[in-house]
């Protein structure tokens, strides 16, 4: 994908699609999730983690959310302490990534019923799961948040009925947050409402 | 949607009494680390640690070095797991990966467990296979291979959850090889009954296309049907896919090197298959525009922003440079732009993007008026978001049109210039602002815009505030704001004297960051200026340079080169009266005059700094010799006498170029004195050159020695502005792209690539950078670059030998600098070895035995503009080509073949003495049907090899054969040092213009006979 972006031959009509990556860090610097989309050498992807602990966490509220980085741009919104950082072309509309990453930041929300960054840390392989289901290739699958909870809804109660008595497959991997835990938030623990219905 | 998911065993544990909330009480979280593992009545192997458990010990580690030793610890269980085949596990396995993963320790080991996942049959398993799939492989990883089975038959599964986690993984990963075995049931499913598989299978085809570029034209048919798609994603991602198989397209085109205009129209079947269904996306924006409330895909009461921005991208890359498009989506560009809300950024993103569509199109006067207001009003805007973008757009807009009418289409861009750039000065003072915006965003897209926006009228004032901002600005930037600054007044500078002080005032602020060019080009501009700036500048440089705490490096060395040059004219006051006093304008200006006492102590003060670098020292030098010189009549003897100390006093220094200088200065002094110093001076055994030292010293100092001295030391010549201008927009050139060069330019623009720098040789250097050969300017053959030397040296090149006392031939010439600007300040140390650095190593250089005697001379200045001086004689030296045509046999070597040019080398052997010497003459023959402009032949040579090129007899390359009989040529002469044991090898670069096409090509031709070259 970056190879398209990042060609020679450019007309008065540029046009990039696509995400190159989406990295959720925390205000202390810590990864709590990150995808690269376009192929990026180990070596880059360190840089661009460092770059973002050093340019995007500094910023103050009120300075415009987009960092430019030479061939990409971190574009990036932070809700609480966790910042949401989409790594885009430099053609790309600014505007539009922000109103994505809402999007994502919204079906996590309302998967997790009003999500935290506990919810990322024990749940990973569940926001890359809606990750996935939202974006493919960096580019956006599915604009309305309600279809997108609705698959994986559907697609964990599956995983459920096929589990086996006796195998921790799903609830293993999908108990989540621990009652004390959930004291530590401040959230009412077992108070969750259905998922999805928000 | 209605199902409750009892997602979440634990919260039956729910414990009414424990609900309220009262952080204080809350258990630390190391507390979990105690907590052992419970133990599983299904674990038979060894004991594994469930995914929360893990996740809890490594919370509660409390360093790094804690953290690492749990993932340590079970990164090992997890590979004996794997070892033993624990089957069980391996889901939870790869879970606990992708925890550690994200931690960022290695995984790689876990690769294999993910491709056995996916295989297995069992849903839950394949499921989080594919994510440890998706995110511990990369597209390099060599097991991918092993997935596109397992991908294959789950895309032919019934179950849509297990094929559009295939499509998903084709989608995020597919090679090029997977993409071709996979795209028939990506194809497939493009036509599936559920939307859920027809959206996924359009973004994995988006990658497959992106993949394999030659596929694009059997797909595009497919895409057609899906834009009826009731489904919001199935529309989101066609749209994608067509604007992605477009971009793939048009690379593909101008790849290919079709015949095409750069950016221009083009033809081409996916092109205009899509033209057509222009009215169709027309109609769904249309539709999205009057859609009512729907709640599945509001945003900010719009009504999917994204599908709306993603047409818009879309109509913007079929409505460009097509008039019919371009009428037919008019009227739904001036919908959107009117009628969208901007309260929230959903709008403003969607305005945004119409914005720019409307800009690339060929759209009506009216509409790009509008959109050039709402970039105004967007440049209000309180939310900086909205400003970056507004800035960037408007930058976009204005660099556009500029390269626009380059392109001579201006017939287009007129109104939209005038609008675009009138509104931008409109609003010139909110982008002045926006440079002292907190935000580095802003001020790098405010900078960017202002220096669009500088003219004649109004440089001053936007320099002032570049100046202003050069002191605010981070460190980093300053060098490029400085070669920014540096082109706006090279371009609209009113008078010389305002450039001048702006340059003076630039290297006050950042001397010490700004690029060599930028030093060299100001110190240009001094002494091209007339005598009374000069004397101007010199006197502002002094106080600068007694205000200074000597970091500045680039004022300190032009300053001390303008007093060397100039320090005469620090002797008398100097004042200056503005003509008419403005206001605010300045006033009258004067200084006072120096004493040379004075003007020594303060560059001596400078030089004994601790800090000072080493390249401003050997400008010192320089600077004293010259005073001395200067000075030679007006100060008192002690400061003669001082004068003469400073300069000899590094004739022990540990720095090489500093003693060298010291030496030579020294030599020099003496010269003018008439006093020899007998040295023991060290012979070069071996004098290939045939010019000998003639001995140690001889008794006295002839008049011609003395005058050859004295001019020596004499003011620099001027140097060729055009030149200076030329060399930068070369370079600039490779930067705005689209700028054709003017072929009549060219003319006397073709580099020479100068032999005898190593460094300069290297095949890399040259050809990595991108940047032009440097250029040698004795080709302009222009007389204002009456170098002062010569006529003397050659006349004296024994008498020179003797004040030297040593062989004067092994210095290789000065070399064009590396940047390819043209620089006063080339790197001495690179370009005068001399012979005491020869006699330290104890090696001959290999220098080009052609090169003309008189070039000590030239070294004397050691930072000598007058690189001509060395390469005229040698003009003199080698035979024309003309001349060998008719005396030697040549031999011709085919050098390469490339879109209709030929170049072949005539080679001949000039010498009979010497066989390392040969010329090569480079014929262009062009087999098109149109003449060939903008040629540009860029030769390296191995490192044993050393080389020098002329300038091509004309960069326009005529048609060949038929009325032209005269070809174009360029001379190559080049030394191979290896002879008999390296043949000859020339790696060639060419550049031209062919039918308006820039065309690039590189090429080695090694095809010179064996032993003989």
């Amino acid at each position: 994908m970056a190879d398209l972006d990042n060609s020679k031959l450019k007309s008065k009509a540029s046009a990039a699609i696509g995400w190159n990556f989406i990295v959720l860090m925390s205000r202390q610097g810590k990864i709590r999730l990150s995808e690269f989309f376009s192929s990026y050498t180990e070596a880059q992807k360190k840089r661009i983690l460092r770059d973002i602990a050093t340019d995007v966490l500094p910023r103050q509220a009120k300075m415009c959310n987009i960092i430019e980085k030479g061939e990409y741009k971190f574009v990036y919104r932070r809700y609480a302490s966790l910042y949401f950082v989409a790594g885009v072309p430099v053609e790309m509309n600014e505007l539009i990534v922000l109103e994505q990453i809402h999007l994502f930041v919204e079906a996590l929300d309302g998967y997790f019923n009003s999500v935290c960054e506990l919810d990322l840390v024990f749940s990973l392989h569940k926001s890359l799961m809606i990750l996935f289901e939202m974006f493919i290739g960096g580019m956006l699958c599915e604009s309305n948040r309600r279809e997108v909870l609705q698959q994986i809804v559907e697609a964990e109660e599956m995983v459920e009925s096929m589990t086996k008595p006796g195998e921790d497959t799903s609830s293993q991997l999908d108990d989540g947050l621990s009652f004390q835990e959930q004291f530590q938030l401040g959230r009412k623990p077992g108070a969750r409402g259905p998922r999805g219905n928000r | 949607m209605d199902k409750n998911a009892p997602l979440k065993p634990e919260s039956s544990l729910l414990q009414p009494q424990l609900t309220q909330r009262n952080p204080t009480s809350a258990p630390p979280v190391a507390n979990f680390a105690s907590i052992t593992p419970p133990h599983n009545p299904t674990t038979r192997h060894t004991m594994s640690l469930k995914l929360r458990d893990l996740i809890r010990q490594v919370r509660a580690c409390k360093t790094a070095a804690e953290e690492r030793a749990v993932i340590a610890k079970e990164s090992a269980m997890i590979r004996t797991a794997i070892r033993e085949e624990q089957e069980q596990y391996r889901h939870r396995n790869v879970a606990k990966l992708l925890f550690m993963h994200m931690l960022g320790y290695p995984t790689h080991f876990g690769q294999l467990e993910c491709m056995k996942l996916i295989a297995s049959p069992h849903f839950p398993e394949k499921r989080i296979g594919y994510l440890g799939m998706l995110l511990l492989l990369s597209e390099q990883a060599d097991v991918l291979m092993l997935a596109t089975n397992s991908l294959k038959n789950d895309l032919h599964s019934n179950n849509k959850f297990v094929a559009g986690l295939a499509l998903c993984a084709i989608g995020n990963l597919a090679t090029a090889d997977m993409s071709r075995d996979l795209v028939p049931e990506v194809e497939k499913h493009l036509g599936n009954s559920k939307p859920y598989l027809r959206k996924k299978a359009c973004l994995a085809m988006a990658r497959c296309l992106t993949k394999c570029p030659d596929m694009v034209e059997d797909f595009c048919d497919r895409v057609v049907s899906l834009l009826n798609d009731k489904s919001h994603g199935v529309l989101i991602t066609v749209v994608q896919l067509m604007t992605r198989v477009l971009v793939i397209d048009r690379n593909e085109y101008f790849e290919n090197g079709e015949d095409a205009m750069m950016g221009g129209d083009y033809d081409s079947p996916v092109r205009n298959a899509f033209l057509k269904l222009v009215p169709t996306l027309v109609k769904l924006l249309r539709n999205l525009l009057s859609m009512g409330y729907s709640p599945d895909h509001d945003v900010g009461g719009i009504s999917d922003p994204f599908l709306q921005v993603q047409l818009l991208t879309l109509l913007r890359l079929l409505g460009a440079h097509n008039v019919q498009a371009s009428e037919e989506m008019n009227d739904v560009l001036a919908q959107v732009a009117t009628n969208t809300e901007t309260s929230k950024n959903a709008g403003n993103a969607i305005l945004y993007e119409c914005v720019q569509t409307i800009m690339a199109v060929e759209s009506e006067d009216g509409l790009r008026v509008l959109a050039v207001n709402i970039l105004g009003r967007f440049l209000l805007n309180r939310d900086n978001n909205i400003r970056y973008v507004a800035l960037n757009t408007l930058a976009k807009c204005i660099a556009d049109q500029s390269s626009g009418v380059k392109e001579e289409e201006n017939h287009v861009g007129d109104v939209e210039k005038n609008s675009a750039a009138s509104a931008l000065q409109r609003h010139r003072t909110t982008v002045v602002d926006c440079l002292k915006d907190p935000d580095i965003s802003i001020r790098q897209r405010a900078l960017e815009l202002i220096y669009h926006l500088v003219n004649q009228s109004n440089v001053e004032a936007l320099t002032a505030e570049l100046l202003n901002y050069l002191v605010l600005c981070p460190r980093e930037h300053r060098s490029d704001i400085c070669t920014r600054i540096l082109r706006v007044v090279d371009k609209y500078s009113p008078s010389d004297r305002w450039r001048v002080d702006t340059l003076i005032t630039m290297l006050t602020i950042a001397g010490r960051e700004c690029a060599p060019d930028v030093q060299s080009s100001t110190a240009v501009y001094i002494s091209r200026s007339e005598e009374d700036l000069r004397a101007y500048s010199t006197h502002k440089l002094l106080k600068a340079l007694r205000d200074d705490d000597g970091s500045q490096r680039g004022l300190l060395n032009v300053g001390i080169w303008c007093i060397g040059e100039y320090g005469d004219l620090l002797l008398s006051d100097y004042s200056y009266n503005p003509p008419v006093v403005e206001e605010g304008g300045e006033g009258p200006v004067s200084f006072m005059a120096s004493e040379p006492a004075e003007v020594v102590g303060i560059v001596e003060q400078i030089m004994t700094r601790r800090s000072c670098p080493a390249e401003v020292k050997q400008r010192a030098l320089t600077c004293f010799a010259k005073l001395r010189e200067r000075y030679a009549s007006v100060a008192d003897a002690s400061v003669l006498d001082k004068l003469e100390a400073l300069v000899k006093k590094h004739e022990g220094s540990h720095s090489l170029e500093l003693q060298l200088r010291s030496c030579e200065y020294g030599a020099l002094l003496n010269a003018i004195k008439g006093v020899v110093v007998k040295r023991e001076a060290p012979v070069v055994e071996d004098d290939i050159f045939g010019v000998s030292g003639g001995g140690g010293g001889t008794e006295s100092v002839s008049d011609t020695v003395r005058a050859a001295a004295k001019e020596a030391l004499a003011r620099m010549p001027v140097v060729d502005i055009k030149l200076v201008q030329k060399k930068r927009e070369e370079r600039s050139g490779a930067i705005i792209e689209g700028g054709a060069m003017d072929p009549l330019d060219g003319g006397h623009s073709a580099p020479v690539a100068s032999g005898g720098g190593d460094s300069l040789l290297d095949l890399a250097d040259i050809f990595g950078g991108g940047s032009p050969a440097p250029a040698s300017p004795s080709q302009n053959g222009n007389s204002s670059f009456a170098a002062p030397a010569p006529a003397a040296a050659q006349s004296d090149v024994d008498l020179l030998s003797d004040i030297f006392s040593a062989p004067a031939a092994p210095v290789p010439a000065p070399m064009a600098p590396m940047s390819g600007g043209f620089d006063i300040f080339s790197q001495p140390a690179q370009t005068t070895p001399a012979p005491m650095v020869n006699d330290l190593f104890g090696a001959t250089p290999a220098a080009p035995p052609a090169l003309p005697i008189g070039s000590p001379v030239m070294d004397v200045f050691g930072a000598s503009p007058a690189q001509p001086s060395p390469i005229q004689p040698q003009q003199t030296s080698v035979p024309t080509p003309a001349a060998v045509g008719g005396s030697a046999e040549a031999t011709t070597v085919p050098g390469f073949t490339h879109q209709g040019l030929t170049v072949e080398f005539e080679c001949t052997k000039p010498d009979t003495w010497n066989k390392q010497n040969s010329l090569l003459v480079a014929k262009f023959i062009n087999t098109t049907d149109a003449p060939l402009y903008g040629l540009h032949l860029q030769v390296a040579v191995p490192k044993y090899v050393t080389m020098e090129m002329k300038p091509p007899t004309s960069t326009t390359v005529p048609v060949t054969g038929g009325s032209s009989t005269k070809h174009v040529t360029q001379t190559i002469s080049v030394t191979n040092t290896m002879l008999g044991t390296k043949n000859l090898m020339l790696k060639l670069k060419a550049s031209f213009t062919s039918k308006g096409t820039k065309v690039e090509h590189m090429a080695t031709c090694s095809g010179f006979p064996a032993g003989q070259y």
